[in-house]
């Protein structure tokens, strides 16, 4: 009787650490699949619920999971994942949380409902920016949040529309992702989808197993563009922008860092994340942060 | 014997929350402890990974806490997590089983608070962490009494039916709210949300439905939005409790017909709440001008 049959669909995880690209890359999903003659109004973008959805987690447990603490939360999401892998073809969800694992071995995210993942990074120097903004807090705090292992959103204390999730620092978040044994996953960096969006999001919309010809990737792309995005934030608000932050869309570019960062603040970010940002190309040799610098 | 929801209920677990029913009166239904199938139910058809169905009956599973056998609207099995405290089981079984009885008796409810106003209810209805909970808190400091918390069910007569005399309010809702919370414990151990008594800000008696407001959507500004119609279905629908297990229960005709007598009788809207911080007293405001521009 516990049998929890053949998943017939599954989840593609469009995973990243906030303020890294993903809701731009959702926007461009969700007009990639419409296909339609006009741009998806940003308040519209339902690829799927994001993974700590209070929403979705309680519907398919069936109990309502305010009345627990983060540790049974995170015990029962692997069988919602697992659940809802059956019940939906594919689905696309956002995910912030770290590709973590339950003590008996079992990933957050579910081993058994997972397809694969789009993991979306950005250079962590701008980052910090936007996650001060988003997170209405100064630079300095913000680089602190990203170099804390332990660092969480949607903590208890308060009673969120999400679940706790845990996001580890920002290079944990980023090693857990593209590291982690036995999960198929496509790195996708921010600056590319900037710079090079066709082959970037070709390349991501194969491994999505969704439609990648090239004139359909050529509207997503122009139909998800930044100016777009902003514009119909300022038209018409964004649902998904948090209480602190003044606009969710603020720049939209690589290389703002320079603007906004001082040398220590570049330095802390260096030295806590040289490894991975070396790895990623968004350090040099001589460890000195590279390029980027053009804006859209 | 215990008064909850317009039900009598014979419970063998204690349920201080709850009003004790008249001595004269006869159990409606009944809450025993029992052995229930950990795996679910021979049979049946199952909705979720902890839920099953099967021909008027609805096993539940919470893992480490209980499983609960629903039957026929008229009994509530509970087979308890060995170990596990009783406020942790009473918690759950006056939540979904308790919603799934009354949904097996034709009572459906919505996923929602409900507050006195005049002589009819509102319900502010959401999802967890929408705020329900602190808007009523809201309401209760103004003098307005609660019904309700998270559970409200509607008679024949499309009446919501009081619950206990109790709301589930977070140690910081209640201190900007200004509650004195001395002496008050939480809900469970774990979990930050206390277990606040109403006293006299309760209501006891059944009130008609007058309004829905529905909280979530996400806007630039606070609106508010009525639906009419064929429109009212669909937030009726999100918003009714544990709307997957009622489906998974066949008790769909059921419920569109209640939908449809809902609509008939309240004004149902939809909330957009500004992305910015916003006070619960300025939701309050808004809400209670919107009742008393349209009625």
């Amino acid at each position: 009787m516990a049998n929890q049959g053949a998943a017939v669909g599954g989840i593609y995880w469009l995973a990243s650490y906030p303020k890294s690209g993903n809701t731009w890359f959702r926007a461009f999903v969700q007009n990639l699949r419409s296909d339609g003659e006009a741009p998806v109004d940003i308040n519209e973008i339902h690829t799927g619920s994001i993974a700590g959805a209070r929403g979705w987690i309680d519907d398919v447990l069936g109990f309502d999971t305010a009345n627990l603490t983060d540790e049974e939360v995170d015990r029962l999401r692997p069988h919602v994942y697992r659940w809802s892998a059956r019940e939906e073809e594919i689905g696309y969800h956002k995910i912030h949380d770290a590709y973590t694992r339950l003590p008996d071995g079992e990933p957050l995210a579910s081993r058994d409902g997972t397809l694969g993942a789009v993991y979306i990074v950005r250079n962590p120097l701008d980052v910090a920016c936007s996650f001060a903004n988003h997170m209405g807090c100064t630079i300095d705090e913000a680089i602190a949040k990203m170099g804390d292992p332990d660092f969480q959103m949607a903590r208890r204390g308060g009673l969120f529309r999400q679940a706790r999730q845990r996001l580890l620092s920002w290079s944990g978040h980023v090693a857990s992702w593209i590291d982690s044994p036995g999960l198929r996953r496509e790195v996708v960096r921010y600056e590319d989808m900037l710079f090079r969006p066709l082959e970037t999001f070709t390349r991501a919309a194969r491994f999505l197993e969704l439609p990648h010809d090239a004139p359909r990737v050529e509207k997503a792309v122009r139909f998800a563009a930044f100016d777009e995005l902003h514009r119909q934030e300022a038209e018409h608000g964004f649902a998904e922008k948090s209480a602190r932050a003044s606009r969710f869309f603020r720049r939209g570019e690589a290389g703002g860092w320079k603007e906004e960062l001082n040398p220590e603040q570049v330095a802390r970010v260096i030295a806590g994340h040289g490894p991975m940002m070396r790895r990623l190309g968004y350090l040099d040799a001589g460890g000195q942060p590279v390029g980027g610098g053009r804006r859209r | 014997m215990y008064r909850l929801y317009g039900l009598v209920i014979d419970s063998e677990l204690p349920l201080p929350e709850a009003l004790a029913a008249p001595p004269e009166a006869r159990a409606q239904a009944r809450v025993r402890l029992g052995d229930v199938a950990p795996d679910g139910l021979a049979g049946g058809r199952r909705l979720g990974p902890f839920a099953w169905s099967g021909p008027g009956v609805l096993w539940l599973s919470v893992p480490g806490v209980a499983r609960f056998l629903v039957r026929d609207g008229q009994e509530i099995v509970v087979d308890p997590h060995h170990g596990v405290d009783e406020d942790t089981v009473r918690l759950f079984l006056l939540g979904s089983p308790l919603g799934v009885l009354l949904a097996q008796r034709g009572t459906f409810a919505l996923h929602g608070n409900g507050i006195r106003l005049g002589d009819g209810c509102l319900v502010c209805c959401g999802t967890s962490g929408a705020g329900k909970s602190t808007l009523a808190a809201e309401f209760m400091r103004r003098g307005h009494q609660v019904l309700t918390d998270d559970l409200a069910p509607l008679d024949d007569e499309c009446r919501v039916l009081p619950g206990t005399a109790r709301l589930k309010l977070l140690p910081d809702a209640a201190k900007r709210l200004k509650l004195s919370v001395d002496g008050v414990r939480a809900v469970r151990p774990g979990v930050a949300k206390l277990d606040l008594e109403l006293g006299a800000a309760f209501c006891a008696e059944p009130a008609p439905l007058r309004w829905v407001y529905v909280l979530g959507r996400r806007g630039r500004e606070l609106e508010i939005t009525t639906v009419r119609g064929i429109e009212c279905l669909a937030p009726l629908r999100v918003h009714t409790y544990r709307f997957r297990l009622v489906k998974g229960m066949a008790l769909l005709s059921e419920h569109l017909e209640v939908c449809g007598r809902i609509a008939d009788v309240a004004r149902i809207s939809v909330v957009t709440l500004p992305t910015r911080r916003i006070a619960p007293e300025a939701v309050a405001d808004s809400l209670l001008a919107d009742v008393a521009a349209h009625g």
